[in-house]
């Protein structure tokens, strides 16, 4: 990947990365797996980039499919660990990463999420339109408004317990 | 808590700390590593699959067929494989790392390379090793039946063409390697194509 391409197609969009890896990721190490596993498909796959979607919507749905592959991948690894969609809540205490408490609280709670959910709810932080959102997790616009609405009111009950 | 989310995603991502982006130099580094240890546990678990299948046939010879020699000759081969593979092994696992990852898997991959053409050729040349004195045993050993006496099958012909089961066996070794290494080359595959991603990436 030539520091060019890194520097002007990726980097600019680095904290989109970071924000989704961090959502799906257990440990730092795991973090920067996944981040640079992210980085390198974005540079393999750039000539799919058909520009029919903004480039940071591409790099989101990208983003996502890799950390759920990878999710997948080391779920395999380590089933005994991994009985439900959501990282078990006694590893997320130990994975401490960002300064602001409250936003170490609610990334905690949003580890609790079923993947998908996971993938709705950062793209609705992201502000990202209702409509793009159906199109990256593949369902239509009326059932992410109720979607959204349901994960708000799980993640309202995870962060007042 | 009195903020909501969304507040606390903007705020939170206001310090730009939270969002330093990773160095991604040693891309590579770990997946090389992991490939290759999964590689050698691999061959490990052939191998010690082989020594144990090797084993019960040549006990299952002895006993059930009365034919302690062959039971010998049979473990000897096996033996003389389970040698040549801890060398192997050995050898894969003497590969130093030294930082490049992309010699480190080219190094591997012409080892792996030189360990399937080795492995080949003693495929091959254990089937005359083995069915040989087998053969030559039988041969003398019925000096009055036919072929199709000595197999228990319905063919009239001299029994010297018993010696032809052993291009025949040996075609089929060979045949039965050349599908094991088409269908067992997973990790093999992974980091051809590993080196071919790190080419690609130089450019």
């Amino acid at each position: 990947m030539s520091n060019e391409f890194y520097t002007t197609s990726i980097l600019p969009y680095s904290g989109i990365i970071i924000k989704i890896c961090r959502a799906y990721s257990n440990s730092q190490e795991d973090f920067e797996d996944y981040y640079q596993e992210v980085c390198l498909q974005i540079w393999r796959s750039r000539k799919n980039f058909k520009g029919n979607s903004e480039w940071s919507t591409w790099i989101y749905r990208l983003s996502l499919n890799v950390c759920l592959t990878l999710l997948k991948k080391d779920k395999k690894r380590n089933e005994q660990y991994f009985v439900s969609d959501a990282f078990p809540a006694n590893l997320i205490q130990d994975y401490q990463v960002f300064l602001d408490e409250d936003l170490q609280q609610l990334y905690n709670g949003i580890k609790l999420l079923t993947e998908i959910d996971r993938a709705i709810i950062l793209l609705y932080l992201e502000e990202r339109p209702y409509k793009e959102i159906a199109k990256i997790i593949g369902t239509n616009t009326n059932n992410i408004g109720v979607k959204i609405k349901r994960i708000k009111e799980r993640l309202k009950i995870i962060l007042t317990k | 808590m009195e903020k909501s989310i969304e507040q606390i995603w903007k705020g939170g991502f206001m310090n730009n700390k939270e969002l330093t982006a990773p160095k991604i130099n040693a891309l590579y580094n770990q997946k090389s590593i992991n490939l290759v240890d999964r590689l050698i546990n691999n061959m490990k678990t052939e191998l010690f699959t082989v020594i144990i299948l090797g084993f019960i046939i040549a006990l299952f010879i002895t006993i059930a067929g009365n034919h302690i020699i062959w039971g010998i000759l049979l473990l000897l081969i096996n033996s003389v494989w389970y040698i040549i593979s801890k060398k192997q092994l050995k050898d894969l696992n003497d590969t130093q790392f030294n930082s490049n990852c992309y010699e480190y898997l080219i190094e591997i991959s012409k080892k792996i390379k030189k360990i399937a053409r080795i492995n080949k050729r003693n495929t091959i040349l254990s089937v005359p090793l083995t069915l040989i004195p087998i053969l030559v045993y039988t041969y003398y050993n019925n000096q009055d039946k036919t072929l199709g006496q000595i197999l228990g099958i319905d063919i009239d012909l001299s029994k010297s063409y018993l010696f032809i089961l052993i291009p025949i066996a040996m075609l089929i070794a060979y045949g039965l390697y050349i599908i094991y290494l088409k269908f067992n080359n997973r990790i093999e595959n992974k980091i051809t194509s590993l080196i071919i991603d790190m080419e690609e990436l130089k450019e």
